[in-house]
């Protein structure tokens, strides 16, 4: 029985898989728990396995394409069995094979709600009135009538003749007929709401679109031809519809659309490549942006001289096999920071600020798909050279992009290294939920003053870095955080503490 | 013009929607044979033969599926329900199944399924035969609802019922049956949405639906020698709703009786008066009110059945609670 394989939701906010490998080509057979093909989510790369054995009849997507969750991606089935049907339901639910004669995109059941034109006069009459204990029993209608006419109905005594005795329109307009006062002219009835014709529909092209997005196309009277679609294999989406619908008289609209050769951004440049904000790129920026409009950060900067690190690192490097980075050495004074100052070590988590036993050492790494933070668990009880053999091996699973979930959660604290890059001082943004980040730039032989032995000093040349931290403010104050970068700073220069 | 019952005006529409698509196809209790339960489908088994004209087993939730299902096949099903208090027996296919998959096939299929069924108490039929279930119908999104008070609007609206893309309940009083009405020779398909001022006045509006409609133009007939003017709309559908229409007359006459033979509690009249109230609220001369049923089961005998009918009296009545 021929199978629809789908791109499987792989978290909960994962709304599209980008499918970076196919272990199988068409035509190859599967053995249930072979890995059949590799996704690429939200940070991580994930095999899945075939869930039943069976020959790969048709892959539907290719590598390095996105698509959303649950749509098809291949058909699984027999050696020699029929897979004609099993295809056109794919095709159908990938928008390939569109057959939407004969739907009517008006017909559907809600009905029109349009608001009629508000004609509130309740400001030209008095509100309540306090009076003689008895609220007024007037009608709406007829304080209105009286606001029209003039009339105060503030301390007016006249009978009603309307429901359950209340004064009524006619009780208001009889009262002004004794009056001298004229009559005002007479009420205007609100104008009638005319909904708009719907025009002739536009035959819509074969190009994939999703159902929705069909069918508002066809509402807007819009070309899903002249629409950029972004979604899975290019599929027009909702969202593009309504972008083009938006764009008012812009270039997707009218008849008399030329091919897309040159293709213009809404005010008239010409665009080069689009890319859709989406994935993971979509993920670091939502975070980011989160972060730095929430949380006020606040920056400290220190000028590290690294003399004494640099000459132990080279003995420890000499002495034992795995290498140890400056970025370990900066991880293990962090930490040692971290334990004397847990207020850094925290979260603040829905009105609460959790401070946490364990420190967790997040590392920025470059990976292929973008930035992402692989953890070092339990950095407390490591050593810098334990320190060194984890964030080695989660640096080589990053850059591949195979960290699961558990290797890149979890953090309590995250060191940004751009050193390498030569960066002379930078700004980070915290990872929230943390409330502190460490911002590491490049080292850079430099002109410095020092202390001698005698307590003169001179000038002498010396490897200098620049860190800045940045913290919540909501949680963390300019004493501590000063205190704490101070503490890095002198850990740092004092390097025989961190062996201990 | 001629004069044809209500029951005739039915089955015009049908036959002539018949002989215009042979995709639509009958199914029900007795449809086929019997000539329909209140003679609804005389001659269409004769004329249109088996395969279009089904007699179908006392099934309700068994073949209102088979329409769901044939409607989603292509077909143009018109399924009958011996009376409207059967809907509930087959609840989960018109609710849960036709009003919902449009829906939830992000309208890659639509449910083109007309289902008929007498509304109404007055032939002592009890309880659980007797029910006007409009007001519960209505408050499930993705099905349309008409309740044709004339021969001409049952003719009219069934035809609209029947080219209608998405699930309709088309609810016909069963008291109207056998009653004779002038009707026009041709009969087009009247738009759903779009009511019909049945008289006009400027007093007071009375919004009703299906019987309700004659019962009100009878008492408005009575009250205008009474020097009261009132206006009559017949909102023949009630979703769609044609708000518009109802917030002009209110407008203009400042009062507001909503009549329709459902139950009183959480029904057409509340609705109407809760969905209106913010646009005519400086408008109101008097509060809106409602002629419904009581919110008692109906009762078997007649004596104790025909006080609890909404009738032409119950209108005036109301009228005249409004006007010292």
């Amino acid at each position: 029985m021929a199978e629809i394989i789908v791109m499987p939701k792989l978290g909960f906010n994962m709304s599209e898989g980008k499918l970076v490998r196919w272990y199988k080509k068409e035509g190859e057979s599967v053995q249930k728990g072979e890995n059949l093909f590799s996704v690429e989510t939200d940070k991580t790369n994930i095999d899945i396995e075939a869930a039943r054995d069976g020959v790969v009849r048709k892959l539907l997507i290719e590598e390095g394409d996105s698509i959303a969750v649950t749509l098809p991606i291949a058909i699984v089935g027999g050696q020699s069995e029929d897979i004609s049907a099993v295809l056109t339901e794919a095709l159908t639910l990938l928008g390939k094979e569109g057959t939407e004669e004969g739907k009517d995109g008006t017909c559907g059941p809600a009905e029109s709600r349009q608001g009629t034109e508000s004609q509130g006069t309740a400001a030209a009459v008095s509100g309540a009135e306090p009076g003689t204990g008895d609220r007024l029993r007037i009608t709406p209608r007829a304080r209105r009538k009286a606001g029209e006419l003039g009339i105060s109905v503030q301390g007016l005594s006249i009978a009603g003749t309307g429901f359950d005795g209340g004064i009524c329109e006619k009780d208001i307009l009889a009262y002004a007929a004794t009056l001298s006062n004229k009559v005002g002219a007479g009420l205007k009835t609100g104008a009638g709401v005319s909904a708009a014709a719907g025009g002739g529909r536009r035959p819509q092209s074969g190009k994939a679109a999703t159902p929705v997005a069909r069918n508002m196309a066809a509402a807007e009277n819009l070309d899903l031809g002249g629409i950029i679609g972004t979604g899975p294999n290019g599929k027009v989406t909702k969202g593009d519809v309504q972008r083009a619908a938006g764009a008012g008289d812009g270039d997707v609209r009218g008849p008399a659309q030329s091919s897309a050769a040159v293709k213009l951004s809404p005010d008239g440049r010409e665009i080069l490549e689009e890319i859709p904000y989406a994935g993971v790129r979509k993920i670091i920026g939502e975070r980011m942006a989160q972060s730095k409009f929430t949380a006020p950060h606040l920056y400290f900067s220190q000028k590290v001289d690294l003399l004494k690190l640099l000459e132990l690192r080279k003995e420890v490097n000499a002495v034992q096999g795995r290498k140890v980075s400056v970025t370990d050495f900066i991880a293990r004074a962090a930490v040692m920071a971290l334990q004397k100052y847990p207020e850094m070590n925290a979260s603040l988590l829905e009105g609460t600020i959790v401070k946490y036993k364990t420190v967790n050492i997040g590392i920025a790494v470059a990976a292929p798909g973008g930035l992402i933070v692989p953890v070092v668990k339990n950095a407390e009880a490591k050593s810098v050279t334990e320190i060194a053999a984890v964030s080695g091996a989660l640096f080589a699973k990053a850059r591949e992009g195979k960290l699961t979930p558990d290797e890149y959660a979890g953090g309590t604290f995250t060191i940004s290294n751009l050193g390498m890059f030569g960066i002379e001082n930078f700004t980070a943004i915290i990872n929230p939920p943390e409330v502190g980040i460490l911002a590491v730039s490049s080292i850079k032989d430099e002109p410095a003053v020092v202390a001698k032995a005698d307590g003169t000093k001179e000038i002498a040349v010396r490897p200098l870095m620049n860190i800045q931290l940045s913290v919540d403010h909501r949680v963390i104050d300019g004493l501590l955080a000063a205190q704490f970068v101070t503490e890095i700073k002198d850990l740092l220069e004092r390097p025989a503490a961190l062996m201990i | 013009m001629k004069e044809i019952t209500y029951a005739q005006a039915v089955c015009e529409a049908l036959d002539e929607e018949m002989a215009r698509d042979e995709n639509i196809v009958l199914l029900g209790e007795d449809v086929g044979f019997i000539g329909g339960n209140f003679k609804t489908s005389v001659g269409l088994l004769e004329k249109y033969g088996e395969l279009r004209v089904k007699d179908t087993p006392i099934s309700e939730a068994g073949f209102v599926g088979m329409g769901v299902g044939m409607a989603l096949t292509g077909l143009r099903p018109v399924v009958e329900l011996m009376f409207s208090d059967f809907l509930l027996v087959a609840a989960d296919q018109v609710i849960n199944q036709a009003a919902k998959i449009r829906y939830m096939s992000g309208g890659q299929v639509t449910v083109p399924l007309t289902i008929r069924c007498p509304i109404g108490a007055g032939r002592s039929s009890a309880a659980q035969h007797s029910q006007s279930m409009q007001a519960m119908a209505a408050q499930f999104p993705g099905i349309k609802i008409a309740l044709p008070s004339t021969a001409q609007e049952a003719k009219g609206l069934l035809k609209t019922a029947i080219r209608d893309n998405d699930p309709v309940l088309f609810f016909e009083h069963k008291m109207e049956y056998n009653k004779k009405f002038t009707i026009d020779d041709e009969v087009q398909p009247i738009p759903f949405g779009k009511a019909r001022i049945a008289r006009e006045g400027r007093d007071i509006t009375i919004a009703a639906t299906s019987s309700m409609v004659m019962k009100s133009e009878k008492a408005a007939e009575r009250l205008a020698r009474e020097g009261i003017d009132c206006e009559v709309i017949d909102l023949r559908t009630i979703v769609p709703f044609d708000r518009e229409t109802v917030i002009e007359s209110v407008k203009k006459t400042g009062r507001l009786i909503v009549a329709d033979e459902a139950y009183e509690r959480c029904g057409i009249g509340a609705e109407v008066a809760a969905d209106i109230a913010e646009d005519v609220f400086y408008y109101l001369d008097a509060p809106c009110g409602r002629v419904a049923n009581p919110n008692v089961p109906l009762p078997f005998s007649p004596a104790l059945e025909f006080p609890l009918i909404p009738s032409e009296e119950k209108v005036y009545e109301k009228v005249k609670s409004y006007f010292r």
